[in-house]
């Protein structure tokens, strides 16, 4: 098994312990909680580890920063301000995009709600039941 | 208080899981971090990942529009909490380098130190709330 496996395998265990009272788990609200974000950690790590190689990237990052007994440089704090805002004005246009596709949803709903044909009066499907051309019976045969 | 209680035994709780089962593989900056500049760094970096996959799955077609927004609106609420970490870590410098030139007392220079550290524990709910959101469209 490898270790990815062995992560899931534990988180989901340490779930099903947190939020079984029976077992010791679920007698706190703080327990109630890390079992929730505990799903999400396992659902991150299960989901093809991306997310989780980056922190893996990143935390070493941090561990060698602490070694050296140094802060981030300036260079370091730019490019990941960089990113950051990079990544909020892509999601910015995504949110745009998504409005405006809900609007012309909205702008879609008013035709198709229009007030149904009063009694007696010519439907769209009554008109083309009574379309000539349907009725038209095909010549006897003989 | 006891969201600051949550997370730190949270992140210890993670790292213990983690660090015990991939050997020294951690996967948690911020338990990486010994001082403020890099547990600011660490809080600040962790975000910017989680961003980065946020992209990636508004981008994703199949994830319901309003799943999507949710994610949007996630972000939107920890980007200004990001920023001004940010800034409090560029008041943190300035006072630094007036400390270490001896032009203002340790006092300011923990009171800075500290207020990093406040805006590192604003952010970690708030990143914990997009990894949420992240997970209900997964």
């Amino acid at each position: 098994m490898d270790p990815l496996s062995l992560i899931i395998l534990a988180v989901n265990g340490i779930r099903t312990v947190i939020n079984n009272p029976a077992l010791g788990g679920g007698s706190s609200v703080r327990f109630d909680e890390a079992s929730e974000l505990l799903g999400i950690l396992g659902v991150l790590i299960g989901q093809g580890a991306d997310g989780v190689d980056d922190l893996k990237k990143f935390t070493e990052v941090i561990e060698s920063m602490a070694a050296q007994g140094r802060g981030p440089s300036s260079a370091e704090w730019d490019i990941m301000r960089g990113r950051s805002d990079d990544a909020h004005a892509r999601l910015q246009a995504a949110k745009e995009e998504l409005l405006g596709e809900e609007e012309e949803v909205d702008d879609e709903v008013p035709t198709s709600s229009e007030p149904e044909p009063e009694v007696g009066e010519e439907d769209p499907i009554s008109a083309s039941e009574s379309d000539p051309t349907e009725e038209e019976e095909p010549p006897p045969a003989g | 208080m006891r969201q600051l209680l949550y997370d730190r035994y949270l992140s210890f709780f993670v790292l213990l899981l983690l660090v015990g089962l991939q050997g020294c593989a951690s996967t948690n900056p911020l338990a990486a971090a010994e001082t403020s500049e890099q547990r600011a760094y660490a809080a600040y970096g962790t975000f910017v990942i989680f961003q980065e996959k946020a992209v990636d799955l508004v981008g994703e077609e199949s994830i319901p529009s309003d799943v999507r927004l949710r994610i949007i609106a996630a972000e939107d609420r920890a980007k200004p909490v990001a920023d001004n970490l940010l800034d409090a870590y560029v008041e943190f410098l300035v006072v630094k380098a007036e400390f270490n030139a001896g032009n203002t007392s340790q006092d300011r220079l923990v009171v800075a130190a500290n207020s990093l550290d406040d805006w590192v524990t604003r952010l970690a709910p708030m990143v914990n709330e997009l990894i949420r959101t992240l997970q209900g469209a997964e």
